[in-house]
């Protein structure tokens, strides 16, 4: 009898809680579909092998090939793309936590990259600059595409204020057949220093990093990014997770990342 | 005791072991350190399969300390026994251990353990036999398999309790008669040592033919059931299809009692490497009968062994499909319920490798049966067909591939070739401080007398960068605007602010100076290019990569301008850099007394040493705060055709 009484109540809390903000959720789903319809193939997956080299105090090192796909979110037709640089390297933030405790050096390379579009194309491409600073990887396509690419304009950018939606775009992995996945969560915190910096609610987890962030307008906000603290996160953080251990996902505005995408434009083949 | 370690210990030899393993579609160099011991006044070494059976390349270190290189004569997997030969510079006798009977040795009977454990030098340990015929306990359920074999159906190890650890592989059991009674090989709680009686027959015939030959039958023996009423006999448990037991007429239940006119008897499991011995021992190609009992009656079976396969074949990495593959063996066709043994057997991927990559991927234990449309009866096959497919082509090559998975017989595409990016995208350049700096935290403003001030102060200098900034200065502003820098995470505040102007920008600091405010405008550099942009070298030959010196290295290291060289970024172990003792991070200042400034010189030197094949070379290294000769002994002998920079591979090993 009591298990029902309760029950009765989750329900009508349930159902409560479903009609307030039900006008607000159909706005909020219609300007994810018209994102999803406008860009979503702007979206797209980067399959990487990278190749981790360890070494501990000198000792000859120990390599280790993976697999792995990450969101990445194409800013020009000719393919140029946005990732984080985190997802697609994670040697500094692997070298930040190694860091201190014993003489371990942790270096990465790239030995295979491909841009895989949502038609299952897949082209294959180079990281063409890297910005530890913002966690910007810019990649391009080795060989012009056929066609040019959807792509986002990030010239057109939009401010939010606090609490505002961020409709996130990502792409899910193989299990769930790499499709577009969208999610929204409201600004949470607005950095402002170092630099400006958008923080969306924890709903943005690490598998959206490289993920475009828009606003309701329609315009793009900027990519989710993880932002981490110089030297690496600290490992003494608390229950408050992530942000007290020096790492947080964070929206870095279209500005900025315009503004590294032309470095990136411009950026030669001439390895170094 | 004195007199059997005087007998032996001059026979004693620690070995250094360049091994081969094929791992995750690659061919990984290994060291390792083992033991053994020289059987002949030639110089042969008898020491352990697992010590030196994949050697690539073999260091031997006699008792008196000199070091020889050494070659492998023959292996055998089955009974983890290996013989080297110890290659001089010019011929001579070595002072050679003798062999004892292992057959004679009683449980208390003292013995020594002789070898390099720990890959120490040469060392001795004291204990008794605890046991001469120690077998895996069955409530184990484990083996010793070594590359698919199961040792312990052949060897009855001698259980001891003198210490061995690693690194006493290969190395002797020694009676007090000063003669080898064993080789050490496991320690399972007490230490296993194989019976030399088994170990010298193995090392004979490594020694006459350069491997062992063995009989082959078929049956799957166990002893007799413990319901059985037999008093003697070895119980047939199963008989392999297409085996010589198979054609002879073996079947699954008959009872063994005699081979070849001897009688046997397994009842107990200890007694199952005395038969499997025999066994092998039959004459090869050669009939023998065989007597059974089956339904109670007593049938002679004749039966024409054949020679016995390795388990598992040899592997060989192919590069431009990212694979390591083998020849489909026997007993690996039947595993996958194959009925021919045509195709190559894909034993592991590279992740992201063509073969990994394709749709679908092939996968481990996948069988290519066919290439574009032509058959592939073995590895040799595939190597020929692959050099066709890459001769003449700069990108992989798609290439349809008819493979079998157990039952399934799937088709593909593979990318086949070799391409890996190597340009690691450059770090974007921004304007940059050349200053070491601390934050200003409230507590440090209000102790230096600057309470509501916030900013950084001035903590190092950079070599080469002339700012007019001090140690000890506290920015507070830049170009007017207050540096908002109060708490320690805030470090990245200016750094930040200065990224915003153009690089040889010059911003006016608002700096404060024992105690007084003053103006100064300071000219932005460009970001520092981090390590991973420097200049590479990777000699393939020595196996390592240097590169040039970072700004970065010069801050962490402490090293001044003048300090030159290239830093020692990667070794790979097995080379000749890694078994020279060189090591990851070491500065190299100097190549056979010649001052090095950067990559480029570094490489032309190299590319010298290699042209003429010089026999050592000498870097004069910086390792932390010591300086040191490293010396590199390349063998040349074992390279085909040195590689030069032009033939220089994509890929790293």
């Amino acid at each position: 009898m009591k298990k029902i009484k309760v029950s009765v109540f989750i329900i009508v809390f349930a159902i409560f809680a479903a009609v307030i903000p039900s006008a607000r959720t159909d706005d909020l789903a219609q300007a994810g579909r018209d994102l999803a319809a406008k860009y979503g193939d702007a979206v797209v997956t980067l399959q990487l092998v990278v190749k981790t080299t360890m070494s501990m105090q000198g000792e000859p090192d120990e390599k280790q090939e993976s697999k792995s796909e990450v969101t990445g979110a194409v800013v020009d037709p000719s393919g140029l793309t946005v990732a984080s640089l985190a997802a697609i390297d994670p040697t500094e933030v692997m070298s930040g936590m190694m860091s201190g405790s014993f003489d371990m050096k942790v270096a990465s390379e790239i030995t295979d990259l491909k841009i895989r579009l949502a038609d299952g194309t897949e082209i294959p491409a180079k990281v063409v600059l890297r910005d530890k600073d913002l966690d910007l990887a810019f990649i391009r396509p080795l060989k012009k595409p056929d066609k040019p690419l959807t792509a986002i304009d990030m010239s057109k950018s939009s401010k939010p204020n606090l609490l505002d939606f961020a409709i996130m775009m990502a792409r899910l992995g193989t299990v769930a057949n790499r499709s577009l996945a969208i999610s929204a969560d409201r600004i949470q915190s607005i950095v402002e220093k170092p630099r400006l910096f958008y923080v969306p609610g924890m709903g943005a987890m690490s598998s959206e990093l490289g993920a475009p962030a828009f606003a309701m307008d329609g315009n793009v906000i900027g990519i989710l990014l993880l932002r981490s603290l110089p030297g690496g996160p600290s490992m003494s953080g608390n229950w408050l997770g992530m942000s007290s251990m020096g790492i947080l996902p964070m929206i870095l505005p279209a500005a900025d990342v315009l503004s590294a995408a032309k470095q990136a434009a411009e950026a030669n083949d001439t390895a170094p | 005791m004195e007199k059997a370690v005087a007998a032996v210990k001059p026979s004693l030899v620690r070995i250094h072991v360049v091994t081969v393993e094929y791992e995750q579609g690659r061919e990984i160099k290994r060291e390792t350190i083992g033991s053994g011991v020289i059987i002949t006044k030639q110089g042969h070494v008898i020491t352990n399969h697992h010590v030196a059976g994949r050697a690539k390349q073999l260091l031997c270190t006699l008792a008196n300390k000199e070091e020889i290189e050494g070659e492998l004569v023959g292996t055998d997997p089955m009974t983890d026994i290996s013989v080297i030969k110890l290659l001089p510079p010019t011929k001579r006798d070595f002072p050679a251990a003798e062999f004892g009977d292992s057959s004679k040795l009683k449980v208390g009977d003292h013995v020594l353990a002789m070898g390099s454990p720990l890959a120490f030098s040469q060392s001795v340990t004291m204990g008794v036999i605890s046991n001469t015929e120690l077998v895996m306990p069955e409530e184990w359920h484990e083996t010793l398999e070594i590359d698919g074999e199961d040792v312990g159906s052949m060897v009855l190890w001698i259980g001891h309790d003198a210490d061995i650890y690693g690194g006493n592989s290969g190395g002797p059991l020694v009676n007090l008669e000063g003669k080898i009674v064993g080789i050490n090989e496991i320690r399972m709680g007490l230490g296993g040592a194989i019976p030399s009686n088994l170990a010298r027959a193995v090392a004979d015939q490594l020694i006459k033919n350069g491997k062992v030959r063995r009989a082959w039958i078929g049956l799957t023996v166990q002893p007799l059931l413990k319901s059985s009423k037999q008093k003697a006999g070895v119980l047939v448990g199963g008989v392999i299809a297409g085996s010589p037991g198979e054609k002879a007429g073996f079947k699954a239940g008959d009872i063994i009692l005699k081979v070849a006119g001897k009688s046997v008897s397994v009842k107990y499991t200890e007694e199952l490497p005395p038969f499997n011995q025999l066994v092998a021992g039959l004459p090869i190609g050669k009939e023998v009968e065989v007597l059974v009992l089956r339904d109670g009656k007593q049938i002679p079976i004749k039966v024409v062994p054949q020679e016995r396969e390795d388990v598992e074949a040899k592997q060989q990495e192919l590069k431009e499909w990212g694979l390591c593959a083998s020849n489909v063996t026997f007993m690996k066709a039947k595993e996958l319920g194959r009925t021919t043994r045509a195709g190559v057997l894909v034993r592991s991927l590279r992740e992201g490798g063509p073969a990994n990559d394709a749709k679908p991927a092939l996968n481990e234990d996948d069988v290519i049966v066919e290439v574009d449309g032509k058959p592939v009866a073995n590895l040799e096959d595939l190597v020929r067909l692959t050099e066709t497919i890459v001769k003449g082509k700069t990108e992989p090559t798609p290439t349809l591939v008819v493979f079998e998975r157990r039952s399934e017989r799937l088709m593909t595409v593979v990318k086949v070739g070799i391409r890996e990016l190597k340009d690691p995208g450059r770090e974007v350049s921004k304007a940059w401080l050349p200053v070491g700096t601390q934050v200003l935290t409230q507590d440090l403003a209000k102790a230096l007398g600057l309470e509501g001030k916030t900013g950084v102060r001035v903590t190092r200098l950079y070599p080469n960068f002339n700012t007019g900034l001090q140690v000890g200065d506290i920015i507070v502003a830049l170009d007017g605007t207050e540096i908002p820098a109060s708490q320690p995470e805030d470090i990245e505040v200016l750094p930040a602010m200065i990224r915003q102007y153009p690089i040889g920008g010059k911003p006016e600091l608002t700096v404060i100076r024992d105690g007084k405010e003053m103006k100064l405008s300071v000219e932005l550099a460009a970001s520092p290019r981090p390590p991973r942009e420097m200049k590479r070298y990777q000699d393939v030959n020595f196996d390592f990569t240097v590169r040039d010196v970072a700004f970065q290295d010069r801050i962490d290291h402490g090293w001044a301008e003048t300090e030159q060289g290239v830093l020692v970024d990667s070794i790979s172990e097995g080379g000749w850099a890694s078994l020279g003792n060189l090591m990851t991070g070491d500065l190299i200042r100097m190549v056979d007394g010649q001052a090095i400034t950067g990559v480029a010189e570094f490489q032309k030197i190299m590319e010298s040493v290699t042209k003429r094949k010089q026999k050592s070379i000498v870097f004069a290294v910086k390792r932390g705060i010591q300086e040191l000769f490293v010396e590199l002994r390349p063998t040349w002998a074992r390279l085909a055709t040195p590689t030069t920079n032009k033939q220089k591979p994509k890929e790293e090993k």
